[in-house]
Order: C-alpha cells, then sequence, then structure tokens
C-alpha cells in the first residue's frame, strides 16, 4: 500500500513540477494523419508498380510465351520483373506493418491483412494497367522526356535475343516462313531482317503485323520459331 | 478532493487539465498494474518504477483516449507496452516477439459458461504454475482470469487477432495443466 502512495506520489510530483505535460490532441491527430498519408503513399506505389509490371508484360509481348508450351514458360519465368516484383512484395509487408495500428487490421489475422493488400492492390494495379496511364509515360520516356522513371520505361523494349525471343514487323509472308524486320532500336547483333520458319500452330499473319517470337537458329539469318504472337493491331 | 464517475469520465476530466481525476484513476490502477507486472515479470524488482512510467506515458497520452471506449484496455496496453520493452532488454527468447499463430486467421469462440465453469480450477493450477509458463501464456492467462478481460479486449490490449487471443489461451491452459501435473 505504502508502496502505491509513494508510486502516485512520485507521478503527481513530476506532473506539478512541470516536467511532464498532456500533449496536445492536435499532435495524436497529425501523427494519425501521418499513418495514413504514408499508408496511402505506400498502397499507391504498390498499385503502381503492380500495373507497371501487368503492362511492361504485356507490352513487350512476354504474355505470348505462357501460350508457348514449357519453354515459353521457362522463357517467361526467365523475363519476369522479379526484382520490381520483390520490391513490390516489401511495400505490401510494410503497409501491413503500417495499419497494424488500427483495430480492423490487428484484430484480423497477418495473412489476412496481407492478402487484402495484395487483392486491393492487384485488382486497382489491374484497372489502372488498361487506362493511358503507362502508355502516356512510356511515350514520354521514348522521347527522353521522362526524369527518374525514363529508364525503367525504356527497359520495357530491351532486346532479349539471347533468351531466344524477338519483336518484329512482318514484311513478307511465304508459304511456311515470313520475314522478320527487328525493330527495338538498339542496335545490337540482333538488329536487321530476319526469316522466321513458322510453326505450325501461327496464327494467320500479314504483311505490317507486329509480332512476338520465341525462336531456336537454324542457320545464318535463319530462324526457327517454337512460338508466334501477333500483337494486337494499336488504336 | 475526491472525483468519483466512470474511469472514463476521469479521462475525459484529465485531458481538461484535473489533476484530481487523474490521481483517483491512479488509484484505481496501480495496484492493479503492479499485480500485472509482477505475474508477467516474476522476477523484475522494479515493478514500481515502470508502474510510475506507465502512469507518466498515460498522462501524457491522454488526448490519445477515445471516451466513448473503455478505459482499462488503454491502460494495460500501455502497461503491456511498458513491460514488453523490459522483456525485450532482458530478452533470451527472442521467438517471444513473433507468433506464428498472428499470423494464421483461427476461428473465435468464446464461452462465458466454460470460463465460469474452469475458473477454479484453473486458479489453482494458475497458483501452482503460472511462473513455469513463457511471458506471452503468462500473460494471456493473467489478463483473461485475474483481470476478467474479454477475448477483444484482450486483442486491443495485445494488438493481436481475436482468433489468437483463443487459441494462445487454450494452448497456456493445456501447458498449465502439463506443467502442474508433471
Amino acid at each position: 500500500m505504502d508502496n502505491e502512495h509513494s508510486i502516485q506520489k512520485k507521478v503527481l510530483e513530476r506532473i506539478r513540477s512541470g516536467k511532464v505535460r498532456v500533449r496536445p490532441r492536435a499532435y495524436f491527430v497529425l501523427r494519425l494523419a501521418s499513418i495514413i498519408a504514408v499508408a496511402l503513399a505506400v498502397l499507391v506505389i504498390s498499385v503502381f508498380v503492380v500495373s507497371f509490371v501487368i503492362f511492361s508484360i504485356h507490352e513487350s509481348g512476354e504474355q505470348f510465351l505462357l501460350g508457348f508450351g514449357g519453354r515459353g514458360i521457362l522463357t517467361f519465368l526467365r523475363l519476369f520483373p522479379w526484382f520490381i516484383l520483390f520490391f513490390d512484395v516489401g511495400l505490401i509487408i510494410l503497409l501491413g506493418w503500417l495499419i497494424q495500428e488500427f483495430r480492423f487490421a490487428y484484430r484480423v489475422s497477418l495473412a489476412s491483412v496481407l492478402a487484402g493488400i495484395v487483392i486491393v492492390s492487384t485488382l486497382l494495379g489491374s484497372l489502372v494497367a488498361v487506362t493511358p496511364f503507362h502508355s502516356d509515360l512510356l511515350e514520354r520516356a521514348d522521347h527522353e522526356a521522362l526524369p527518374l522513371l525514363g529508364g525503367l520505361y525504356k527497359s520495357i523494349h530491351d532486346s532479349h535475343a539471347e533468351e531466344g525471343v524477338f519483336r518484329g514487323t512482318v514484311i513478307s509472308v511465304g508459304e511456311n516462313e515470313i520475314l522478320v524486320a527487328h525493330e527495338d532500336n538498339d542496335r545490337d547483333a540482333d538488329d536487321g531482317v530476319h526469316r522466321v520458319l513458322l510453326p505450325k500452330d501461327s496464327p494467320p499473319l500479314s504483311v505490317g503485323d507486329r509480332v512476338y517470337v520465341l525462336f531456336s537458329s537454324a542457320g545464318e539469318e535463319l530462324y526457327e520459331a517454337h512460338g508466334i504472337g501477333r500483337f494486337p493491331d494499336r488504336q | 478532493m475526491a472525483c468519483s464517475g466512470s474511469d472514463e469520465e476521469l479521462a475525459r476530466l484529465v485531458g481538461q487539465g484535473d489533476e484530481a481525476a487523474f490521481a483517483e484513476l491512479m488509484d484505481r490502477y496501480t495496484g492493479k498494474l503492479l499485480r500485472y507486472g509482477r505475474r508477467l515479470l516474476p522476477h523484475e524488482d522494479n515493478i514500481g518504477d515502470i508502474v510510475q512510467d506507465v502512469f507518466i506515458t498515460v498522462y501524457r497520452n491522454i488526448q490519445d483516449f477515445d471516451t466513448t471506449r473503455r478505459f482499462s484496455p488503454w491502460i494495460y496496453r500501455i502497461a503491456h507496452n511498458a513491460f514488453v520493452d523490459v522483456i525485450r532488454k532482458q530478452a533470451k527468447d527472442p521467438l517471444f516477439y513473433f507468433d506464428f499463430d498472428r499470423v494464421i486467421p483461427h476461428p473465435v469462440y468464446e464461452d462465458p459458461v466454460d470460463r465460469e465453469k474452469e475458473s477454479e480450477e484453473m486458479r489453482v493450477l494458475i497458483t501452482k504454475g503460472l511462473e513455469t509458463l513463457s511471458p506471452s501464456y503468462r500473460e494471456v492467462i493473467d489478463l483473461y482470469y485475474f483481470e476478467d478481460f474479454s477475448y477483444k479486449e484482450i486483442a486491443d490490449i495485445l494488438h493481436i487477432p481475436i482468433g489468437t487471443v483463443g487459441i494462445r489461451l487454450n494452448r497456456a491452459r493445456a501447458a498449465l495443466k502439463k506443467a502442474v501435473s508433471e
């Protein structure tokens, strides 16, 4: 009992001495607003990252690889921007940790919170990916008018000939082969016009079509395609 | 001047600068927090100093308390943080701070009848074996059986999912029974 009174006495003495003061309500409102602002910023970055990954896979043509069988799937996995995905996983964990401050988050399991963030982030990211947002930024990057993120956007059109894939425009269509002009403008070894032997399940192609080719070399300037995807016509 | 009224009403008055209201709140909670601290940190000599710091934190942050909610889970949350800081400094078992049961969802089931039925038997077990339990089990047992908090309130104090409270409590009971039977 004496101990209890001595604790209370010491606390009151410190309060009366002015060393301990009640923090104003504004302090807590600002703190809460800061947490919400940071959490929202992290969510926005996460949505941006998810939408960029979806956009880059479509824009680069890598989504065609998923329809090219085992070899295509392996190539897809090798080309997938894992670094960006891991960055996003970091953002999701950070966001999960930030919102643990709130009752709605800590009262449910961490797995549910993280799954919720992944779902929200993926849904919003998918929506952003179908808007002209990223294609506008890509165009600006192509015109050297996008500071900071320009390199990231330009990397969408990087050549991956060493992985056995390239994009190009059909300039001639034969019975079992086509001529494709490679178009990544990086002036490396895979630039030029290539003869491509068509696979059996090739989609119908016409001159001017933009195509994505998974190939192996079958001789000088001759490629055997294991899969060909045709990009949709640009609007 | 002696103050009366609910804890929440007193907390509101403290926020308006009423020192007597704070003295009354301390009067109501000093014993409880000392007991809570002693159960959680049975070998710690400075529980009084920690409780003193808890009251200082409560006073500083009283404007952060939502007077439409119950005061006791709020002050126990502050005390929990203070005691866990001490455990962290003495850390022998870092896994205490990462609980896999927080990650996976668990069903929530709290039966008040079971609680009454069990509580006499549990009090005997607790008296005999509480110290043998890990801090996380000791704490949940203390909050449920001695401080009489509900699962939801314990979830608010420990910032863990409600289902995890149930799981932790079940495991603590089993560990207690095992320890006492040995």
